[in-house]
């Protein structure tokens, strides 16, 4: 048969959005004992191993940004940057813990208007060394609001022995899943390292499951690395 | 896998149906999950029936395929048989307002029971392999031998008679008509906002026929040109709703142009690219064409 000249059916074609959002404390604790600089090394040493994630899976289109709290919080990366354009920048430590508040600044964003339906559950990744000194319970309770915030997969990242462990299972929201302890900046770099590319792997062509299927998570997780042996810099 | 088959060229309603493996499902290995059926009783006219299944891609759904084939077989079967045949007498006009709280209160649930005894039955000839039970015991919430869970599916499907038309969906995925004039519309189905990312509402899960959507519309006026059923991959793979509803006047105007032969030919390698540059997974449509002269 002879073959049809015709565009194809529809209007413009696109991968799927895949929202990944750093959501990173800086309060001053986080300046002792290297704790900042180690997350912004982890941060930076992930983005090519992020790169080929998001290059092996043409389907999603993983845009990333980036959220800091201390006193209030920010965002440190405003735009969803697609992740071949995206760099870090350096975040420094100063200030109290006001978690609660990145939590209400990344609700906004999770909201259908802003997130079409046809995205892919976002990620959100918080990284924390210390307790809440705002409003958390409020900040988790708009983020759950969200359609988004529900279906996010939440991890957490507990940085040295004070961290609210606690606070971060709330944000977690599934006992299965604990914060992953990360008591040295070479435990730092794994559990980045996984969430980047493990993580974002199988946020970016998760398979389509019933409403009631998956107790952990909303997303099949990889298995979680061990925390790295005989290091020497302990938080 | 992909397969195409269209109903003989004749004047007045006409069917196609295609369905391919998504792109992302190539790279995986992934078999196609999902389903299509048509039926038509004579040539040309009316009542026809269609419906598309997609079946689960996660771990645990290891026959959704299976799942998905017997949901498009058993819409078929109660749509075409068991509500016409038993509901609508020959020659009497059907009482619409009975029709439609029958269709409300009895098609949800016969639908759903039917294929869970289908899917039973072929679990009693074809019994979970070790694999299978240990995906469902890991996920706990059932007795693993007796689970619908590895043939989770969606279902869609619509019932177009002369004097009305009845729409059906459990899960994601879109129904879409087209007017003479290209105009598109949505059947008035209720909003299910659960329907998010990568969930769905299934015909595996507990209680599943209170998800059943319908929409039962008595044709008042022109009948549209075009019903469009598809699975959420060809939906997800547009950057808005406006761009994917306008795959429905598209393929009415290419049709036209064409002839529904020659769109049937291409319809396949459309919907293949449609996927590797969208959503990746898998895309299935079947739609039915009126075209009055």
């Amino acid at each position: 048969m002879e073959e049809m000249e015709r565009k194809l059916p529809g209007g413009a074609l696109s991968s799927r959005p895949l929202h990944f959002i750093w959501i990173a404390d800086c309060s001053g604790s986080m300046g002792q004992r290297g704790k900042i600089q180690a997350l912004n090394n982890a941060i930076r040493e992930a983005i090519p191993h992020m790169v080929a994630v998001a290059n092996e899976n043409p389907n999603a289109q993983v845009l990333v940004r980036a959220v800091k709290f201390s006193n209030g919080s920010q965002w440190h990366v405003a735009k969803a940057t697609p992740m071949e354009q995206f760099r870090w920048e350096d975040l420094e430590a100063d200030g109290v813990t006001d978690m609660g508040k990145a939590l209400q600044l990344v609700a906004e964003q999770l909201d259908v208007t802003a997130m079409p339906a046809r995205a892919l559950p976002p990620v959100l990744v918080l990284v924390s060394d210390g307790k809440p000194t705002d409003d958390f319970s409020g900040g988790l309770r708009a983020l759950m609001e969200k359609p988004w915030g529900t279906k996010a997969v939440r991890i957490a990242i507990a940085i040295g022995d004070d961290a609210d462990k606690a606070t971060l299972q709330r944000f977690i929201g599934h006992p299965e899943l604990e914060p992953l302890q990360a008591n040295n900046a070479e435990s730092l770099v794994r559990y980045i390292k996984w969430v980047s590319t493990a993580v974002l792997q199988s946020a970016s062509s998760p398979a389509s499951q019933t409403l009631d299927a998956s107790p952990t998570t909303n997303v099949p997780l990889p298995p979680v690395p061990e925390a790295a042996p005989d290091a020497t810099d302990v938080w | 896998m992909s397969g195409r088959e269209g109903v003989a060229p004749v004047e007045g309603w006409q069917a196609l149906r295609a369905s391919v493996r998504g792109a992302a499902h190539i790279r995986s290995g992934a078999a196609n999950q999902d389903a299509t059926a048509i039926w038509q009783a004579q040539p040309g006219r009316l009542p026809l029936v269609l419906a598309v299944a997609d079946g689960h891609g996660s771990a645990a759904y290891t026959r959704s395929h299976i799942g998905a084939a017997y949901a498009v077989k058993i819409a078929l079967r109660v749509l075409a048989r068991d509500l016409l045949s038993r509901l609508i007498q020959p020659g009497v006009p059907p009482d619409l307002t009975q029709l439609k709280r029958i269709c409300d209160e009895w098609l949800p649930k016969v639908l759903v029971r039917s294929w869970q005894e289908r899917v039973q039955h072929f679990t009693r000839r074809y019994p979970f392999a070790p694999a299978e039970l240990s995906l469902l015991s890991a996920k706990g919430t059932e007795e693993p031998a007796d689970s619908l869970t590895p043939y989770g599916a969606t279902l869609i499907a619509c019932l177009l008679t002369e004097q009305f038309h009845l729409y059906l969906q459990l899960g994601d995925g879109d129904i879409l008509t087209v007017a003479g004039d290209g105009t598109i519309s949505r059947p008035a189905l209720p909003a299910d906002a659960r329907l998010l990312g990568n969930e769905t509402t299934s015909l595996c899960m507990a209680n599943t026929a209170e998800s059943v959507r319908l929409a039962f519309q008595p044709v008042l006026g022109e009948p549209p040109a075009l019903v469009l059923l598809s699975t959420d991959g060809y939906a997800n793979s547009f950057v808005d709703g406006a761009s994917f509803e306008q795959v429905g006047a598209d393929l009415l105007a290419a049709i036209r142009a064409d002839g529904l032969a020659a769109v049937g030919e291409a319809l396949p390698d459309w919907l293949a690219q449609t996927s590797a540059a969208g959503s990746g997974d898998d895309i299935s449509v079947a739609l039915a064409l009126h075209l009055s002269e």
